[in-house]
C-alpha cells in the first residue's frame, strides 16, 4: 500500500511536471519564439495546448491519492488509483494509435499525392507513452484490491 | 400478416439495444400524430412470419404526466398491438415492475424481456424467473441485450404470445372500498361503446386515479351526467379511505410490486459496493468531475481529427485528383464540364472530405452514450446550468444539439417549466451542431494546424460561455422567475455493444450523406448557376479560374451586397456569400467557400490562409457558431414556441455573432 502510494505520487508529480512544461512550452513557442525546455532526457518534451488537458488530469488524480492513502479510506484511494491509471493508460494508447495515423498518412501523402515529405519516427517515442505503460501494474493491483473489498 | 410489436420500458433499459438487435437497426424515423415526439418503426422476420417493431419512449408509467407516457399508453390501449414487449433491469426489478403491473392491468399482451442479467448477477442479486413467470401469468424471458444473449429465446416467446388468442389474467386487488367503486363505475361503462375501446376495469381505475383524459373522453361518449355520477363515486370513496384514491391505487400497486419482487427476488450475497459507485466516486467528483470530462473531450477530439488524417487525405485526393481528373479527361461539353468538376466534385468533396471525422465524432458520441458516460456529463454540468440560469433539464438537450440542433429543440418538452422551455430553446442553435464541424475543421487546418484541436476545442467552450451569457441574460429581463431541477437516474456503466455502437454511427452519418446528396448536393449546382452567370448574363466556368470573372457573378453580386458590414472583420464577399448561403444547411458555407475561389481541400486552405489573418479565421469560425440558425432548426423554434421567438432568435443571434466577431477581431488585433 506505501509502496503504492509512493509510486502514485511519483507519477502524479512526473505528470504534473509534464503538464506545465508542455503548457510552457507551447506558450513559449507561440509567443516566446521557442520551447522552454526541448527535450527531457532522451525523449522530446510535450509542447501542445490541448495535451496539457489529460497531463494535468492525470497528473491531479495521481497526486491526491496521496491524501486518500494518508486519510484512510481504501475504496476512495483505489478508486482515484483505478481512474488516474485508466486515463493515462489510455493517453498512451492514443498516443500509439497517433502515431501509426500519422505513419498511414505520411503512406498516402507519398502515394497517392507524390509527396517528398518525411516520417518522424519520434512520434513513437512521445514521454506519454512509457508513463502510460507504468500504470498498468497500478491498474491491475487497484482492480485486484478493489474485487477483494468488494468480498470482504 | 404483419404482427406488430410495442417496446415499452423505463429509460435507460437497453431498449434501444433491443430494438436495433430486433430490426437489424434499420429503422424509419417519423413522428407521433400530433406531436413532435420521434416514433422509430423497425422489421424482422421469423420463422416465416412478419414482425412491426414501434419504439416508445421511455417511460416509468401509464399516467400520462408527460407527453412521452401519452403517446406510450394510447399506443397500448387504443392502438392494441398483438405484443407489448417490455424491457425490464433485472438489477432494478423493484422500480421497473411498476410499469410492468400498470401494463397488465392495461390489458396488454405481455413478453417480459429481463435484462441486464448481468449486472444482477454481479450486485448479487438472484431472480426466480420461473415463480416471476409464474405470479405474472406472462413469458419472462432473461437476456443480456450488449451480448446478445437470450435474443432467439425472445423471437419466440413474441412469436408465441402474437399468435395466442389469450389476455394475461393479472389483476391487483384493491380492497373493498375500491373495489366496489370500480364496479359501479364499470356499471356506469358497460354496454356502452367505451367498452370496445377499453378495458372496462382499467379504464374505471384511470378515471379513479382522476387521469383528465380519460373523463374527457367518458364526457365526449356518454355526457356530463355520467362525469358527474363518476365524480361522486370517487368524492365518496375518498371519503370512506379518508384519502386521495388516487393515492391509495398507486400505494397499493406499489405494494404489490415489493410483495412480488420479495418473492422471486433473493440477494445472495450483498457486495458492499457496485463498480458503477467506485468510478462514479471520481467521475462525478466536485473537483475531478470536470477535468475528467475535459480529458474525454480531448480523447474524442484527436480521435475524431488526428487519427482519421488518412482517411481525410485519401478522400482528398478521390475527389480534387481522381474524379475531377477523370471528368477533364472525358467530358467534352465544356460547361458540362465545369458543372461536375467546379460544381459538385469541387462543392461536395470540399465537404465529404471531413466524413471520416464526422463518422468518428458520431462513433465516439453513441460509445459515450452506451458507456452511460453521457449521462455523468448532464449531472457534472447540471449544477453549472443551474448556476447559469439554465434548467437541470436543458442540459439534455444541449447535450443532443451537439448532433443536431433541430431534435434538440424538440427535446426541450420534457422541460415543463414554460420559461425554462423558452430559454432553453432559443439558446440552442448556439450549440455547435455536426453540420458547423466542416467550417470549423477547413479553418482550423488552415489556421491552426499545430494546435487544431485546441481550436476546434474552444468553440464548444466558448458555445457554454455564450449559451450562459445568453440564458443570464433572458433570465433577467424577458423571462424572470426560478429555475427548476430536476432528477436524474444514473444507469449502470456498461461496456458498450460493438454492433449497437457501429447501427448508431451508421444512422447519424446516413443523415449527414442524405442531406449532402440532397439539400446541399441542390445548393451545390444552383450555387455553379450563380458563379457562371451574373447581372451582365452568362460569364462561362472561366469564372472558376479568373477571380475577376467570378467577382462578376450572383455569387459575388449577392456576397457584395453583405461586403461593407463585414468589411471591418476582414472578410471579402466570397466569404460573406458563403454565409448567405449557409442560412440553408450550414455545410453549405465550405461548399460555397470551395466555389467562390474556384478551389478545394488544401489549396482552398492555402487559399483561405494567404488572404485572412489567423484572428481574422478565428472570428469567422466564431460568427459561423453564433450567426442565424439553418432554416430547419428556425422552423423548428416557430412550431415549439412561435413565429415572434423565431425572429427573436434570428435577431438576437445575427447581433451577437456580429459583436462578438468585431470582439475577437479587435482582441486578435493588439496580438497579430
Amino acid at each position: 500500500m506505501r509502496l503504492r502510494s509512493i509510486l502514485a505520487t511519483l507519477l502524479g508529480v512526473a505528470y504534473l511536471t509534464l503538464a506545465l512544461t508542455s503548457l510552457l512550452n507551447w506558450a513559449a513557442d507561440r509567443w516566446g519564439g521557442g520551447p522552454v525546455l526541448g527535450s527531457l532526457g532522451p525523449l522530446p518534451a510535450p509542447s501542445s495546448l490541448g495535451l496539457f488537458i489529460p497531463l494535468f488530469t492525470v497528473g491531479i488524480l495521481y497526486a491526491s491519492s496521496y491524501y486518500y492513502w494518508r486519510s484512510g479510506p481504501r475504496l476512495e484511494f483505489h478508486a482515484i488509483l483505478l481512474v488516474a491509471s485508466i486515463l493515462s493508460l489510455s493517453l498512451s494508447i492514443l498516443e500509439l494509435l497517433l502515431g501509426f495515423a500519422e505513419f498511414l498518412d505520411h503512406l498516402v501523402k507519398v502515394g497517392l499525392f507524390g509527396s517528398a515529405g518525411g516520417f518522424d519516427p519520434g512520434v513513437f517515442a512521445e514521454l506519454e507513452i512509457p508513463l502510460g505503460l507504468l500504470s498498468i501494474p497500478i491498474l491491475r493491483v487497484s482492480l485486484r484490491e478493489l474485487r477483494s473489498l468488494r468480498g470482504s | 400478416m404483419t404482427h406488430v410489436v410495442a417496446l415499452v420500458g423505463n429509460p435507460n433499459v437497453g431498449k434501444s439495444v433491443i430494438f436495433n438487435s430486433l430490426t437489424g437497426g434499420k429503422a424509419w424515423v417519423g413522428n407521433w400524430p400530433g406531436v413532435t415526439v420521434e416514433k422509430k418503426v423497425g422489421r424482422y422476420r421469423f420463422l416465416g412470419r412478419e414482425f412491426e417493431v414501434v419504439d416508445l419512449p421511455g417511460i416509468y408509467g401509464l399516467s400520462a404526466f408527460s407527453v412521452d407516457e401519452r403517446i406510450a399508453r394510447d399506443f397500448i390501449v387504443e392502438g392494441r398491438p398483438d405484443v407489448v414487449l417490455n424491457i425490464v433491469n433485472a438489477s432494478n426489478l423493484g422500480k421497473d415492475l411498476y410499469l410492468t403491473v400498470s401494463l397488465l392491468e392495461a390489458g396488454a399482451k405481455l413478453v417480459i424481456a429481463l435484462n441486464m442479467m448481468d449486472l444482477a448477477e454481479d450486485r448479487g442479486i438472484e431472480i426466480d424467473v420461473q415463480g416471476l413467470r409464474r405470479i405474472l401469468g406472462v413469458p419472462v424471458v432473461p437476456t443480456i441485450a450488449t451480448k446478445g444473449v437470450g435474443l432467439e429465446a425472445l423471437r419466440r416467446a413474441i412469436l408465441s404470445v402474437a399468435e395466442s388468442k389469450g389476455v394475461p389474467k393479472f389483476r391487483i386487488g384493491y380492497g373493498r372500498d375500491v373495489e366496489r367503486a370500480i364496479d359501479e363505475i364499470k356499471a356506469i361503462l358497460a354496454g356502452t361503446p367505451l367498452e370496445e375501446r377499453y378495458p372496462l376495469r382499467w379504464l374505471a381505475i384511470r378515471l379513479l386515479e382522476g387521469d383528465p383524459d380519460y373523463l374527457q373522453r367518458v364526457r365526449e361518449a356518454l355526457g356530463e351526467e355520467a362525469c358527474e355520477r363518476i365524480r361522486g363515486i370517487k368524492e365518496d370513496l375518498s371519503r370512506r379511505l379518508g384519502a386521495d384514491p388516487e393515492d391509495a391505487i398507486v400505494e397499493r400497486r406499489h405494494a404489490v410490486v415489493m410483495d412480488v419482487v420479495s418473492r422471486v427476488v433473493r440477494t445472495a450475497r450483498r457486495p458492499s459496493f457496485t463498480m458503477t459507485e467506485v468510478l462514479d466516486y471520481v467521475v462525478t467528483h466536485k473537483i475531478f468531475g470536470i477535468p475528467i470530462l475535459l480529458t474525454m473531450l480531448y480523447f474524442a477530439f484527436r480521435i475524431a481529427f488526428d487519427l482519421t488524417a488518412p482517411l481525410v487525405d485519401a478522400i482528398d485526393w478521390l475527389f480534387s485528383d481522381y474524379l475531377s481528373g477523370l471528368a477533364e479527361a472525358h467530358i467534352g461539353s465544356e460547361w458540362l464540364r465545369s458543372l461536375v468538376s467546379d460544381g459538385i466534385l469541387n462543392g461536395l468533396g470540399t465537404l465529404l472530405v471531413f466524413l471520416p471525422n464526422i463518422a468518428f465524432f458520431f462513433l465516439l458520441l453513441s460509445a459515450m452514450e452506451d458507456l452511460g458516460y453521457m449521462t455523468r456529463v448532464a449531472f457534472i454540468m447540471d449544477k453549472i446550468m443551474y448556476r447559469l440560469g439554465l434548467s437541470g433539464k436543458s442540459i439534455i438537450p444541449i447535450i443532443l444539439g451537439v448532433g443536431c440542433n433541430v431534435p434538440a429543440i424538440l427535446a426541450t418538452r420534457n422541460i415543463e417549466d414554460e420559461r425554462d422551455r423558452k430559454v432553453t430553446a432559443m439558446v440552442l442553435p448556439l450549440v455547435p451542431c455536426s453540420a458547423r464541424l466542416p467550417i470549423f475543421l477547413l479553418f482550423s487546418a488552415a489556421f491552426f494546424s499545430s494546435f487544431r484541436g485546441a481550436v476546434i476545442a474552444s468553440m464548444y467552450v466558448i458555445s457554454i460561455g455564450v449559451i450562459a451569457l445568453v440564458a443570464n441574460l433572458f433570465r433577467r429581463t424577458a423571462f424572470r422567475g426560478p429555475t427548476t431541477g430536476f432528477i436524474m437516474e444514473m444507469p449502470p456503466y456498461m461496456v458498450p455493444s460493438i454492433r449497437n455502437v457501429l447501427m448508431k454511427t451508421w444512422i447519424r452519418t446516413r443523415k449527414f450523406l442524405e442531406k449532402a446528396g440532397t439539400v446541399i448536393f441542390g445548393s451545390v449546382i444552383v450555387i455553379w448557376i450563380m458563379s457562371v452567370t451574373g447581372p451582365s448574363g452568362y460569364i462561362g466556368p472561366g469564372a472558376f479560374e479568373d477571380p475577376s470573372l467570378m467577382a462578376k457573378s450572383w455569387v459575388a453580386w449577392m456576397g457584395m451586397k453583405l461586403e461593407p458590414l463585414l468589411r471591418p472583420l476582414g472578410w471579402d464577399w466570397r466569404l460573406a456569400a458563403a454565409l448567405i448561403y449557409g442560412f440553408l444547411a450550414k455545410e453549405v458555407v465550405v461548399s460555397t467557400l470551395s466555389l467562390a475561389f474556384g478551389k478545394g481541400g488544401v489549396a482552398l486552405m492555402r487559399e483561405l490562409s494567404s488572404m485572412l489573418l489567423p484572428h481574422q479565421a478565428f472570428a469567422f469560425m466564431v460568427f459561423s457558431l453564433t450567426y442565424v440558425p439553418c432554416i430547419p432548426t428556425i422552423a423548428a423554434i416557430r412550431s415549439e414556441l412561435g413565429t415572434k421567438y423565431a425572429i427573436l432568435t434570428v435577431l438576437y443571434q445575427m447581433a451577437l455573432a456580429y459583436l462578438l466577431a468585431l470582439l475577437v477581431v479587435a482582441l486578435g488585433g493588439l496580438v497579430f
